[in-house]
């Protein structure tokens, strides 16, 4: 499988080995933790001081004199490349200097460490607020110095462009043509941004025009039979719009290649299917008379439903008129039983919202709306009869491939994110990549409040907003974190009867994110957000609301995992700022629902109070086995192409 | 299944155009099991089966090279909707199919992909060779040419005529050794004799081939193709095979019961054949190779190709006749299927069996034959270890590997993380590491009684030696042997006719003396005291004499059992003065002494023994208690009979260069041990007879009972 790409041949994408299995396995994960056990950050961090201490010779000359320097560290860099040491330091010590000089931000050692992690290959851990997009752009202009395609990956669209504003005028001066690709981007200008050195882009877009590049081309994109077609003289018109695939800078790694790994990005095209939506229609309404219990149970943890001999005898009953397909009884119990899932377990305004007549998906983890994406074929068009949508005609597969397959390919992989240290042993079995912690550069002054627990969700409201009135009446200004737009617009609810102003931020709202984003660091502004405000968001704070202790951040419900918590967290006390943060859960909360060990689950139920003062052990051991979970269902996605890839 | 099958599946894009059909080469038979129809794909190339549904087989049938799959699938969604299958079906029944080889698609094939596969199967080909490692196949010989030209042969022999031939003969021979069964048996001591063993073992090669021949030719006859024979090694010993798998293809199953049967049909036959040869020929070369091959076809083939338990021809047999293709995996499956929905309580589980009964036959078919596959092997390394001990001692590492940790590692890996157990992982867990950790516990922490056991023998302590005090012949059989006898009672009568001659003589010249005396007396005084002492010394012989005669009838000479020889009491035998003619012993003094050697002395003597008894032989019904134990702690080296030696077929080893057979090649102690007597019940009492005392010791953990012995053995043989 080769990259698609306009030179042919130029850029090939590694054929990602096949996921280990058995002792072997075994043997990779042990030679992943040595070679963790074996890595020393100091050793990178001394070496940035040196080039820190180099940078400082520069610091004296002038402008041209800097510029006529560069061409000559470029050309041996280019030559040398990354293999050289002293090259790279050269190199590196410039860009600092030219950092100084363009951006007005000198680059610390800790960012200096964290380039050369990301040049090695790496997955640097920074810690939150440390200036992950400075680190990003040094590394991804020597990636663009050796004269190869540079990708910087971004969580969205907003921070792909910001990043690539703010950083315009360090890759003007370092001779790098650069550009950003958003979701809106047109096709003629999607294929003139992509033949910038460096591109700042969302993973989803590169993906889809990788996957669609390779839908033009077929097998043109295989190099070798390019050439003999173009030497037989009938070339194909070029219509490929990326220009190779070489570096590949992930910013919010564990975001992108984690938590997202799995969600296949699809090409697809929309073909009528009567066979299906008729099926599914007859099915939801077959399913209105099935009665919870009576006819079936829920399995609330692995969110499936449950026939018994009852129901089955039921099922067998039913008058089926139309569809072929429930005529077979196999079938039959399949597609009510997504009839079903979709009244149990997906619920608007959690899983989904309804925009201009249409299903829109929101992350679980972001907490964004997920456009384009669709459930698997079956639920989704019986979550659209259920809420009286006209099904939508089922799309036929063209080309699908998941994030995680495409970062098996890419050549030259690294990362950067605040939370990836948990995840180490999935990026390394997943990946082949390292992951190292980089200490901060100036120490936190976060101040972590004792978490409050509770055994309702009404009790964690009240306290919430009683926690949120004495901040703001402190001066300081107020983030509180929900998981789903239903509990943001709960808590809203709570806060207009506390008679609290706020700002609410959530899928409904999205369009509006820059603008509350940039007014929530004022003082006494309280702002609700989903997650979608956990990652890359950078809060200004006013003068007043630093003067009164900075920005105070409310987690209100566990996530799946914790790294997610710690995302959010760190939104408080950036660069040095003073912040502070805290946890209310509550044992209501989904993920305790959802994980807590099956043998806690009867003291769940019946006493809930007993369990307050270990609540916090309870909420950890829930995600642990979430992230247990979840981490099983990434893997499985990679032995089921093991599977596909040595039996088809 | 953790999640319910799905209908679409996620790869179908990646396969929806292609077009795919089966290798033209590939050929299809039709199949009843149980009156239900089934589709065989058998490849020609490779000699393998596929077994596939009807339903699925129709929806192959469509995909002919020029429909696209995607295009086939929803024709049969179109035409068959009640049995078409689901996306996730077909690509999970295309990928099985491809993986064997069978597809072809008109894109051809990644060749990388095929040479990672033929790797990947090499690999699976070796770790399966070393996983079968008791049963290794070597093929050296297509025997297909062979057999096409001796078809006309096949033929006959496996036809109703053959058959009726086949019976005669079978009768014939039957009648032939039933006449002669006596010898039959007789000559059956010998056959294992070291030095028949090489014979044997060439005997049985040659039956072996002709019986793979057997199954050959029969398949053959029937039109299957058969082109591997070769040399299979089982537990390091080679014979030939055959592999007959085309037979599978055959539609009717008594025709491929007859081909699983064939070569038994053969072996018998030879074995028939044998038997007239040996009943009609005398000592010899011949005549024993005729018994050897009578011995090695009808026992090894009743003992081994016909138990069902073994993967024999019996095994194939009992799963063509109940058309149970598999038959050992469904057991297993059945199994599987039983501990998931009873044990680990998972609701969603399938049988494989259709009834209870089938149920039970297939539980009870795995477990037996698991059991009896185990005691094999046991039987098996237990023989090797007793010739090489190492190598005995790495078969049993090996075995204990194969058969006990990998699958110990499989099955715990299936409980932690088996998607079909998703659900019900918590409660598999606790029923099986619990149930696993029970039974650890109760083995090594719960004291079960500990016993002891040692051979031994009786010996009487009252016992007086009966000595012949007069020379003679034995006159008639003495008093029956092993009587209780009272005292005084005859035992046996000696005849000396000399006795009375020199009674007389002496009592002449005693008359004589008397008379010389009178006349000393008158006449010459001084001859006086001569002629007394004279006469005193005759009276004393002729007492010696009397004495000697009175003893010729030999008395008991207190009451007990009167024990002799037989061997050395035959009447008319001379007996001289002074020889031992037998003992009477006290039946009611008697005590047991056991044999308990060096080895083992250290266990025994470590602790307090809490109870004694003592079986004998031959009366091992009884049991009896002891009341008092002595140890005689010096080391012995001779046993108090020979009895108990490996020469007269004891259990303690005893040096073979002693001629006496007590000589023990490891010294041993003595334990004495007093039995508590009951007339009611005894067993007889005599003395030097053969039994086993059990010592009861502290009750100790099983395991610790075998950690010891396993030292124990391990230090004896290492002298660690």
């Amino acid at each position: 499988m080769e990259t698609p790409s306009k030179l042919a041949g130029s850029f090939p994408s590694q054929k990602p080995p096949l996921f280990p299995k058995g002792l072997d396995a075994f043997a990779f994960r042990v030679q992943g933790a040595w070679k963790r056990f074996r890595f020393r950050s100091s050793s990178l961090l001394n070496q940035a001081d040196g080039i820190l201490d180099q940078a400082n010779r520069f610091s004296s000359l002038s402008d041209p004199e800097l510029d006529h320097l560069q061409v000559n560290i470029r050309s041996t860099f280019q030559r040398e490349g990354l293999q050289n040491p002293t090259h790279c330091a050269e190199a590196l010590a410039l860009l600092i200097e030219y950092s100084d000089r363009t951006l007005k931000l000198r680059p610390h050692p800790v960012q200096v460490a964290g380039t050369l992690g990301l040049l090695h290959g790496y997955m640097v851990e920074l810690a939150t607020g440390e200036g992950k997009t400075l680190t990003l752009a040094l590394a991804a202009i020597l990636a663009a110095w050796q004269a190869k395609p540079c990708h910087v990956l971004t969580a969205n669209d907003y921070l792909a462009s910001r990043d690539a504003k703010r950083m315009r005028s360090l890759f003007n001066r370092c001779g790098i043509s650069s550009s950003y690709i958003v979701s809106t981007t047109e096709a003629v200008e999607r294929r003139r941004a992509y033949e910038q050195s460096v591109v700042y882009t969302t993973t989803r877009e590169l993906v889809a025009d990788f996957l669609r590049d390779r839908l033009t081309l077929e097998d043109d994109a295989q190099a070798s039979l390019r050439i003999i077609r173009q030497m037989e003289g009938n070339p194909r018109p070029e219509q490929a719009v990326l220009n190779g695939l070489h570096f590949v800078l992930v910013d919010e790694a564990d975001s992108l290649m984690v938590d997202e790994a799995v969600t296949p990005l699809i090409i697809s095209q929309k073909q009528e299917n009567s066979f299906l939506n008729q099926a599914v229609e007859e099915a939801t309404v077959l399913a209105g008379s099935m009665k919870r219990q009576a006819h079936f149970q829920v399995d609330e943890t692995f969110q499936v439903i449950d026939f018994d001999s009852a129901g089955r005898d039921y099922l067998a009953g039913l008058p089926v008129e139309k569809s072929p397909i429930l005529r077979n009884p196999r079938w039959r119990e399949h597609f009510l039983r997504d009839a079903l899932s979709a009244r149990e377990f997906y619920h608007h305004d959690q899983q989904y919202l309804i925009r201009d007549g249409k299903i829109l998906i929101i992350d679980e983890n972001t907490g964004r709306v997920m456009p384009d994406r669709n459930w698997q074929m079956g639920i989704h068009q019986a979550i659209e009869i259920k809420e009286g949508l006209t099904p939508s005609e089922p799309s036929q597969t063209m080309a699908s491939i998941s994030f995680q397959q495409f970062f098996r390919m890419v050549p030259k992989l690294a990362g950067v994110t605040g939370t990836a240290w948990e995840n180490r042993g999935e990026f390394w079995q997943v990946y082949a990549k390292l992951v190292f912690q980089l200490p901060t550069h100036k120490p936190t002054v976060r101040t972590k409040y004792p978490s409050r627990y509770y055994s309702t969700r009404a009790e964690k409201w009240t306290a919430v907003v009683e926690a949120i009135r004495t901040e703001i009446e402190s001066g300081r200004s107020v983030l509180v974190g929900t998981r789903t737009v239903e509990s943001s617009e709960a808590l809203a609810w709570h806060l207009e009867k506390a008679q609290l102003p706020f700002a609410l931020l959530n899928a409904r709202q999205d369009e509006a994110e820059a603008e509350i984003i940039s007014r929530a660091g004022q003082q006494g502004q309280v702002t609700i957000a989903t997650n979608m405000a956990g990652r890359g968001t950078d809060i200004q704070l006013s003068q007043e609301t630093l003067a009164a202790g900075g920005l105070h951040v409310i987690l209100t419900e566990p996530h799946e995992a914790k790294r997610i918590d710690r995302q959010f967290m760190g939104r408080a006390a950036r660069q040095g700022d003073p912040g502070s943060v805290q946890y209310h859960f509550s044992l209501e909360d989904r993920v305790i629902q959802k994980f807590c060990p099956q043998w806690l689950r009867p003291v769940l139920k019946r006493s809930r109070k007993i369990l307050l003062p270990v609540a916090g052990g309870v909420v950890r051991l829930s995600q642990r086995k979430a992230e247990a979970f979840n981490f099983r269902q990434r893997v499985n996605v990679l032995r089921q192409d093991r599977w596909f890839a040595e039996h088809l | 299944m953790a999640t319910p099958e799905t209908f679409f599946s996620d790869q179908w894009h990646q396969l929806a155009d292609s077009k795919i059909r089966l290798r033209g080469d590939v050929r299809v038979t039709r199949q009843r099991y149980h009156g239900k129809l089934w589709f065989l794909l058998r490849d020609p190339l490779r000699n393998r089966f596929s077994r596939l549904r009807p339903e699925t087989y129709r929806f192959l049938m469509l995909l002919d090279g020029h429909r696209t799959l995607h295009q086939a699938w929803e024709t049969i969604w179109k035409n068959h909707p009640d049995s078409a299958p689901s996306q996730v079906e077909v690509v999970r029944v295309l990928a099985h199919l491809n993986r064997l080889g069978l597809l072809v698609s008109e894109k051809g094939r990644d060749p990388y992909q095929i040479f990672s596969q033929f790797k990947e199967e090499r690999g699976r080909e070796l770790k399966n060779r070393f996983l079968h490692f008791f049963f290794i196949r070597i093929p050296l010989w297509d025997p297909d040419s062979l057999l096409k030209s001796i078809n006309s042969i096949s033929k006959g022999i496996f036809s109703w005529a053959g058959f009726a031939v086949w019976i005669l003969v079978m009768v014939w021979g039957g009648i032939a050794a039933l006449n002669q069964s006596r010898d039959l048996f007789a000559q059956a001591q010998g056959i294992i004799a070291p030095s028949n063993l090489p014979l044997l073992y060439l005997v049985w090669a040659g039956i072996k081939f002709l019986h793979e021949m057997g199954h050959a030719c029969a398949a053959r006859r029937w039109g299957c193709e058969v082109h591997q024979m070769g040399v299979m090694l089982l537990v390091l010993t080679p014979i030939p095979y055959v592999d007959v798998t085309s037979s599978y293809a055959l539609r009717s199953k008594w025709k491929r019961f007859a081909i699983d049967a064939a070569g038994m049909y053969v072996e018998l036959f030879i074995a028939a054949i044998a038997a007239l040869i040996w009943a009609n020929t005398g000592q010899g070369l011949v005549n024993q190779m005729a018994y050897n091959i009578i011995f090695l076809a009808s026992v090894s083939t009743l003992l081994f190709n016909l138990n069902p338990l073994l993967r024999f021809d019996g095994y194939y047999m009992l799963s063509d006749a109940l058309e149970y293709p598999n038959l050992h995996q469904r057991s297993f499956q059945q199994i599987k299927y039983l501990a998931e929905r009873f044990l680990f309580g998972v609701k969603q589980s399938i049988p494989v069996a259709r009834s209870t009964a089938e149920g039970i036959g297939l539980v009870g078919f795995n477990l037996s034959s698991t059991a009896y596959r185990i005691f094999v092997l046991v039987v098996i390394i237990g023989f090797v270890a007793g010739q090489f001990f190492e190598i005995g001692l790495i078969l049993a590492a090996f075995g204990l590997l194969v058969w006990g940790l990998l699958p110990l590692v499989k099955f715990c890996r299936y409980v932690l993380s088996s998607p079909d157990l998703a659900r019900n992982r918590l409660r598999a867990q606790w029923v099986t590491f619990g149930g696993l950790a029970g039974l650890l516990l109760v083995l090594a922490l719960v004291p079960l009684p500990t016993f002891y056991r040692t051979p031994g023998v009786l010996e009487s302590i009252g016992r007086s030696e009966v000595i012949a005090k007069s020379d003679g012949f034995l006159l008639g059989p003495p008093a029956d042997n092993r009587n209780i006898v009272s005292k005084d009672q005859l035992l046996l009568k000696l005849v000396q006719p000399d006795y009375h001659v020199d009674e007389i003589r002496q009592e002449a010249r005693l008359r004589e003396i008397e008379q010389r005396q009178r006349i000393a007396f008158s006449e010459e005084p001084a001859y006086l005291t001569a002629l007394q002492s004279q006469a005193d010394s005759i009276q004393l012989q002729l007492d010696a004499i009397i004495d000697r005669k009175q003893n010729l009838d030999v008395r008991a000479p207190r009451s007990g059992r009167w024990v002799y020889t037989p061997d050395s009491l035959h009447p008319g035998s001379w007996i001289k003065r002074g020889t031992g003619l037998g003992e009477i012993i006290d039946p009611d003094r008697f005590r047991f002494t056991a044999i308990v050697s060096q080895n083992e002395a250290a266990v025994f003597f470590q602790e307090p023994v809490k109870r004694t008894s003592v079986r004998l032989r031959g009366e091992a019904g009884i049991s009896m208690n002891a009341t008092d134990i002595r140890i005689l702690s010096v080391e012995q080296t001779f046993l108090p009979t020979a009895a108990l030696g490996w020469l007269a077929g004891g259990a303690l080893e005893v040096d073979f260069q002693d001629t006496s057979g007590t000589k023990t090649v490891e010294p041993f102690y003595l334990v004495y041990i007093e039995l508590e007597r009951n007339p009611q019940t005894d067993p007889l009492f005599f003395d030097l007879r053969r039994g086993v005392a059990r010592f009861q010791l502290e009750p100790r953990p099983l395991l610790q009972q075998a950690w010891v012995r396993i030292r124990n053995l391990l230090q004896r043989r290492y002298q660690l």
